[in-house]
């Protein structure tokens, strides 16, 4: 693969896979709390 | 499903949102554009994510959680009572895209048959699907031909998707769909990411991936691919729909809109980058030549899923079976955001006073009548897919003007930011709506400035070209006349659908 094309690939994986397991993770933070409360 | 119904917790409806997005347009539709346009395409998908699809799901997600009734009411009270007509023509933009949508969901109920057949076929000492191929390679691409045109088991199964879509929605779907979610969801994810991992092992399966995420730079200066960009992440996200607004219409009076918008639509977005990650490399690793399968992808078909599929499943052990799963999750998904689609149009027929069990004959019978061209003709499929997909840029735009008219500011602090665990900046969705305010316009008079060389808006004989599948006088004369029909309307759509609800 080319250096772009890799580049390009682990930016845009980055961004959506990991902002995905970012609010996932953000969501289930915070109904932990509510059920904990 | 009554009005007072409500999702049982936040994830019933991250759920249900992600049912809703994630579906054909993951599966079928992202791999089909990604192919055609490479890694331009994905940069400017992910771009309008950001801009266009997710303040487009925050505004319909309060929206609906604010009114609580059908697209049309809903819109009329938050724009006003002169506007009832634009969330008519929001909801007939997605009763387009609905009936063509249910012949997509038809094809992978059959392609889901065709795939149990294969199995059994060694049972019944018939030749493999593999034997086949060889014999004639172009078994798949003819039998594709015969799903997709004229062919009357896809017409029967797109009556029977709709009419049990229907069904299930009057007896009350929430409960169903909220717990079949549970499983379907992840189960998609871990099909998808396997059959990744299948592709990518393939010979030449890798440089599928480098085409994936090429990036051309000249493709910036393609309006195609900016509005091709924008109509993908609107077609899978579910922006500018109206169906967020009709799902949040279920949802708890102190949901969470934005932590919930941003799971639902990087989670979709999730999902059609694993379904390109299976499907472009499998291309490749299929093709004699990396030109061959260059040269494939490039034509944009529509067969793309349906017939790279099941010859990539041939060369694997077990591969039949694999197949089986794949066209059931594909069959599923669709399914799922199918069902958004009957409601937003039922919940809108509920309004006029007629009740669930009798507004679910008039669905069916819409349905039959309205989705029959697509089921029978893959130009007419092909033209709605074009008109209406174009369409999802006026219908966000139609929102964000109601929200513009509305106060952008007073909008994002009394409806978006109540009951929130998390928060984006004002000043990001200010700067959304405007901007998108003003590129729906810019990309609506670039394509229209363009045209398209091979459609004209005018054919041989100087007569407006209203009969070409891809021309832009199609979209104008479809668009115009829905739009006329509603503004002479609109004071019964707004005495109907808005009033009542009001008082």
């Amino acid at each position: 693969m080319s250096a772009i094309a890799i580049i390009s690939m682990i930016v845009i994986l980055t961004t959506i896979v990991g902002g995905f397991i970012y609010f996932l993770a953000i969501a289930i933070r915070k109904e932990k709390e509510k059920s904990q409360e | 499903m009554s009005k007072t119904e409500q999702f049982s917790n936040r994830w019933g409806i991250i759920l249900a949102s992600l049912g809703m997005a994630i579906g054909a347009g993951n599966l079928w539709r992202f791999p089909r554009l990604a192919g055609q346009y490479g890694g331009t395409f994905i940069l400017l998908w992910i771009f309008f994510l950001f801009i266009w699809s997710i303040p487009l799901l925050l505004a319909e997600f309060s929206i609906g959680k604010k009114f609580k009734t059908g697209v049309i009411g809903s819109y009329a009270q938050l724009a006003g009572k002169k506007y009832a007509w634009l969330g008519f023509f929001i909801t007939i933009c997605t009763l387009g895209i609905a009936f063509y949508y249910s012949v997509v969901t038809s094809w992978a109920l059959q392609y889901l048959g065709f795939s149990i057949v294969n199995a059994l076929d060694p049972i019944f000492s018939e030749p493999t699907l593999a034997a086949k191929l060889v014999s004639n390679p172009a078994h798949l691409d003819q039998y594709w031909d015969y799903v997709s045109n004229g062919n009357w088991l896809t017409i029967a199964l797109y009556i029977m998707v709709v009419v049990v879509g229907v069904f299930m929605l009057s007896k009350g779907i929430k409960r169903g769909l909220e717990r079949a979610n549970k499983i379907l969801i992840p189960s998609l994810f871990v099909l998808l990411i396997i059959i990744t991992f299948i592709a990518l092992n393939m010979e030449n399966g890798v440089q599928g991936l480098e085409y994936m995420f090429t990036i051309n730079w000249s493709h910036f200066n393609n309006p195609t691919i900016w509005i091709e960009a924008l109509s993908q992440s609107a077609w899978s996200t579910g922006a500018g729909w109206g169906l967020m607004m009709t799902i949040s219409a279920y949802s708890r009076s102190n949901e969470d809109v934005t932590l919930n918008t941003f799971i639902g639509a990087f989670g979709n977005n999730t999902a059609s980058l694993i379904a390109g990650m299976a499907i472009l490399p499998a291309v490749f690793a299929l093709s004699a030549s990396s030109e061959e399968a260059i040269t494939y992808l490039q034509t944009g078909n529509q067969a793309l899923t349906f017939t790279v599929i099941p010859k990539l499943f041939t060369h694997i052990p077990g591969g039949s079976l694999l197949s089986i799963v794949f066209f059931l999750a594909l069959f599923l998904a669709a399914f799922s955001s199918l069902l958004p689609m009957i409601e937003l149009f039922t919940k809108n027929v509920i309004d006029l006073g007629i009740s669930r069990k009798k507004s679910a004959i008039r669905v069916i019978l819409f349905f039959i009548i309205f989705g029959f061209p697509s089921a029978y003709s893959l130009d007419f499929f092909s033209n709605q897919d074009w008109v209406w997909g174009i369409g999802l840029i006026l219908t966000g735009l139609i929102i964000l003007f109601a929200v513009a008219k509305h106060g952008i500011t007073k909008f994002k602090k009394e409806m978006i930011d109540v009951d929130a665990d998390f928060k984006v900046s004002t000043t990001y969705f200010r700067i959304c709506v405007i901007a998108n305010l003003i590129i729906g316009v810019f990309l609506i008079y670039w394509w229209m400035s363009q045209g398209y060389s091979d459609y004209p808006w005018f054919d041989e004989q100087g007569l407006w070209n209203v009969f070409d599948k891809y021309s832009n006088a199609s979209i104008v004369t479809q668009w115009g006349l829905v739009l006329l029909i509603g503004f002479l309307m609109n004071k019964f759509l707004y005495n109907k659908f808005a009033k009542k609800e009001e008082l």
